[in-house]
């Protein structure tokens, strides 16, 4: 028998929201719908969207913890939709690891051993092997309650690595640990799944964590999957609106459209962006072929796009760099701000405020006047 | 050495106070030195007539056993009535709120209700009379005022099942929902769950409770005059036999009586105290 | 068609098994209730009738203005004496206790438990000393004396446990907002331990009420308790008045039962 390449495929899945009166009610309004996902045998698939999306939900869904009310959940070759959770190859991680208080560390990750009635043996070998790769040696004969938050996580996921599991559902693992903490579980899940072929499933809603961890990410919103892509692709061609603001990359303004070339907008006439509308039609946007003369647009631009230097008299040299760019006129700075993914200025053209990159070397004043440049493959155009 | 002891511990001695002194004068009633026909000078008379005496240590042993017994059967039931009806589920509701109806029925209702069900000319002697089965009073075996104890250890069992269903149910229901999942993503089957998980969750949480209802039982007094055997007595029953004597020196060994009953409930408390301390975090 | 939802399956037995172990917990919790009342009701249960001949309610007549009414008015009394002084110490001794940490905490909730652990019979043969002493043995106030010593045992530890669950929060909030120790007692601590105190004062109350050995011990039989009455009327097997008394020790022992359902969630609790 051949392995198949998915460690799990889901199709067309609704999953009622679990609310204790309505356990048998359908998926309707209330519930996921129409979720279609596939995680390749190790693959790291980070599922990312706001709160109340029902990303636990899901997880707990392809568990096997949460009733399903249409759709097909297959694990490897097997369709797992209606086996029971602890005959789907799957394991589900807690957002705050749940150990077994009256087991120690060691007992904790045989526990899936000790149930398939491993022989001591080898039970006692992959254990080892286990807690070595995860740096707990010296805590195996500990109780849970004497480790620190991060020691547990290592725990949880040793032992769900000892069920040899197809694939690993972990529901925001990091949402409640200080930045540190955060770290060390990063890492603690990078090097446990670097050596198992299972597919890694991780629900968050941060965009960093999810850039970091997953090979893919899939977005979630209005309670199906929106888009599911690499990081590159998701930040350059978001497949809608929605999914363009919960990215939080891009800065939006009204617009509309001139002619097939160009797009009014207050900041003046902007190229159309040909390269973004390319892409979306490869991912057939049933709004990408519509738009029209004088039909109104939302226009993003990345923020990293943007970019602004005091105003100075420009040679001829500097017009030919400029290729890509589209520069606007002057703008009032406003104001500075300083983030670890960069130094913005908050700048005003007209009535319009917009944040640019800004070299913070050489930081223009309060109230001065900079040009502002615009990478046009940083735009993208969605009807509104 | 006071000083260095904090102050809500003296409170706390001052709450155990009757005990300690009950403790106190115990010893030196037994030893003579107070008490009815006390004399200035320590007599280990009555303290060797009451360890060598072996209604003494059949009493104890006779108490401990009923005590163990009624504890045993109660814990388990209590046990079975979490485990089986876990859930929100009406029928599951309903066998909790049976289990534990019963919680402030007093021990001498219980006891006086086994006498009317359980004795020879009781309810069951007559129902089964009624199948045919016995046709005097007398064929019906002995379950009260009999050695083996049994009317006593089931009305006590009886007493005892609605506060560790109580208890029991409580920590069924702080065993975070959590853990079973877990457990069941990890490839345990539901019965798998209940024996590796819930049930030693349970045990263990339940312990203290154990404990304390084993030395209630021990002590019950009521339910002993009512239903225990004269030979061999139970120890509160022979207790207070010996405080009721006519012979002064005899009473001076319900003292004898009493600190032994005080020795099982001081190492019952320590046990459970221990058992909280190291136990009782596991299930919230 | 839509498929089954798969609701995690956490059954451990079958139906028929559910079935009959429920009917076992009916019979055994409903069955006593019965007999006490057919008992208390019949006349002339002469073996091997399975029912009484004839319903009387001459028992029930006779309660009051009986002995059992009388008996039944002074437990009453001492029950309600015995819960406010219990609750009225403990309060503050369970308070105290809270804040102690580590071994002294496990020592001092083992010294507060003595009392309620130690067999009545045992506990008595000490306070009958001290009642003797202090000139109240054979009274009732010596009686009273004696049932508040296991409930306040009992009733410290149960507010040692709501103290220790609750944190000093909420006293640390009145205290930097202005508050005098008399206001953060009366306006913060005892409006929030409405549910505790009236859990505490019926567990004390039932203490009392059902207590037999200290009140014979201490007592020496001049306070008339119901449960003594009943004990006697058992034993000289008196069984209509005797079901009667029964009866009337559980009916406020069930009105109990609400407030003490408040306490249910709590782990740490100890048998009455």
């Amino acid at each position: 028998m051949t392995r198949a390449a998915n460690a799990l495929s889901v199709e067309g899945l609704a999953v009622p929201f679990a609310t204790p009166a309505s356990l048998s009610s359908t998926a309707g309004p209330q519930g996921l719908h129409l979720i279609s996902l596939e995680v390749a045998r190790g693959e790291r698939v980070v599922l990312l969207g706001p709160s109340g999306e029902g990303k636990t939900s899901l997880l707990r869904a392809i568990a096997g913890l949460t009733p399903v009310s249409a759709g097909r959940i297959q694990v490897g070759d097997l369709d797992v939709t209606h086996m029971s959770a602890e005959s789907r190859g799957t394991v589900y991680l807690h957002q705050t690891p749940v150990l077994f208080p009256h087991l120690s560390v060691e007992a904790n990750v045989a526990f899936p051993l000790t149930i398939r009635r491993v022989p001591a043996a080898e039970r006692t070998r992959t254990v080892h092997t286990l807690l070595e790769r995860l740096h707990l040696g010296e805590l195996a004969k500990r109780a849970p309650h004497t480790l620190s938050g991060g020691q547990k996580h290592r725990v949880a996921l040793a032992r769900a690595l000892a069920a040899k599991p197809n694939v690993l559902l972990l529901d925001e693992p990091l949402s409640a640990l200080d930045p540190v903490l955060r770290r060390d579980v990063r890492d603690a899940i990078r090097e446990a799944h670097a050596e198992s072929d299972a597919g890694l499933l991780l629900v968050t809603h941060d965009l960093d964590d999810a850039t970091s961890l997953g090979d893919r990410l899939a977005i979630m919103l209005d309670r199906t999957i929106a888009q599911v892509a690499t990081a590159e692709v998701l930040f350059a061609s978001p497949v809608s609106v929605a999914v363009m603001r919960f990215v939080g990359l891009h800065q939006e303004f009204a617009g509309v459209v001139r002619d097939a070339q160009s797009v009014d907008t207050p900041l003046g006439a902007v190229p159309m962006p040909r390269g973004a509308t390319a892409s979306r039609d490869a991912l057939s946007d049933p709004h990408v072929s519509s738009l029209s003369s004088g039909q109104r647009v939302v226009l993003g631009i990345r923020s990293d796009a943007i970019r602004c230097q005091s105003s100075a008299p420009r040679s001829s040299a500097d017009r030919r760099e400029l290729t890509n760019t589209l520069t606007l006129p002057s703008a009032r700075v406003l104001s500075i701000s300083h983030r670890s993914g960069g130094t913005t200025a908050a700048v005003q053209l007209s009535d319009v405020v917009m944040h640019a990159l800004v070299d913070p070397m050489s930081l223009p004043p309060i109230d001065s006047l900079v040009t502002v440049h615009i990478d046009v493959r940083g735009l993208i155009v969605f009807p509104e | 050495m006071l000083r260095r002891v904090p102050f809500p511990v003296l409170l706390a001695m001052l709450v155990a106070t009757p005990v300690l002194f009950g403790v106190a004068y115990s010893a030196l009633a037994v030893l003579g030195i107070a008490g009815a026909g006390a004399s200035a000078v320590a007599d280990s008379d009555r303290l060797f007539s009451v360890l060598t005496d072996r209604t003494t240590w059949r009493a104890t042993g006779w108490s401990l056993y009923v005590a163990f017994s009624s504890t045993a059967i109660a814990a388990t039931a209590a046990g079975a009535v979490a485990l089986l009806f876990p859930t929100h589920k009406r029928s599951d509701r309903f066998a909790r709120s049976l289990a534990t109806l019963p919680l402030p029925v007093p021990h001498l209702v219980a006891a006086a209700t086994a006498l009317f069900v359980l004795s020879q000319s009781g309810l069951l002697a007559r129902v089964l009379h009624a199948l045919g089965l016995i046709d005097a009073p007398a064929n019906m075996p002995a379950l009260v005022y009999d050695a083996g104890g049994i009317a006593l250890i089931l009305a006590l069992a009886w007493k005892e099942l609605p506060f560790l269903a109580v208890v029991a149910i409580a920590l069924r229901a702080g065993i975070a929902r959590d853990l079973e999942d877990a457990a069941r993503t990890l490839g345990a089957s539901p019965r798998t769950v209940a024996r590796t998980v819930t049930w030693p969750l349970l045990w263990r949480g339940l312990f203290p409770a154990v404990i304390a209802t084993f030395v209630f039982a021990f002590g019950s007094f009521e339910s002993a005059v009512l239903l225990a055997p004269i030979d061999p007595a139970a120890l509160p029953v022979l207790t207070m036999e010996r405080f009721a004597d006519p012979l002064l020196a005899r009473r001076g060994e319900a003292y004898g009586l009493a600190l032994i009953a005080l020795g099982v409930a001081a190492v019952a408390v320590a046990a459970h105290e221990v058992t909280r301390a190291r136990w009782g975090s596991l299930v919230r | 068609m839509m498929p089954p939802a798969l609701v995690p399956q956490s059954r451990v037995l079958t139906s028929p098994w559910r079935a009959m172990a429920i009917a076992a917990l009916a019979i055994s919790t409903v069955l006593p209730f019965v007999i006490l009342l057919l008992q208390s009701f019949g006349e002339s249960w002469r073996w091997p009738d399975v029912l009484p001949s004839g319903l009387t309610g001459s028992a029930w007549r006779a309660v009051a203005g009986g002995s059992l009414g009388r008996a039944a008015v002074n437990s009453a009394a001492l029950g309600v004496a015995t819960a406010v002084a219990a609750v009225c110490v403990a309060l503050p001794v369970g308070r105290s206790l809270a804040q102690l940490q580590g071994a002294w905490r496990h020592v001092a909730a083992a010294l507060v438990f003595l009392p309620v652990a130690a067999p009545p019979i045992a506990l008595g043969a000490g306070l009958q000393i001290v009642t003797l002493w202090l000139g109240i043995a054979s009274t009732s106030v010596g009686v009273w004396f004696s049932h508040t010593v296991p409930a306040i045992g009992y009733v410290s530890l149960l507010f040692l446990g709501v103290f220790t669950s609750r944190g000093t929060e909420a006293e640390e909030a009145a205290r930097t907002l202005g508050a005098s120790t008399w206001h953060t007692w009366t306006m913060v601590v005892i409006p929030s331990l409405r549910a505790p105190i009236t859990e505490a004062l019926a567990i004390a109350f039932l203490i009392s009420w059902t207590q037999v050995a200290l009140t014979l011990v201490v007592g020496g039989g001049a306070l008339r308790t119901l449960p003594l009455e009943v004990l006697t009327l058992v034993r000289a097997g008196q069984d209509r008045p005797a079901a009667v008394g029964a009866l009337l020790l559980i009916v406020p022992a069930i009105a109990a039962l609400a407030a003490l359902r408040l306490g249910a969630r709590r782990t740490d609790a100890l048998p009455t």
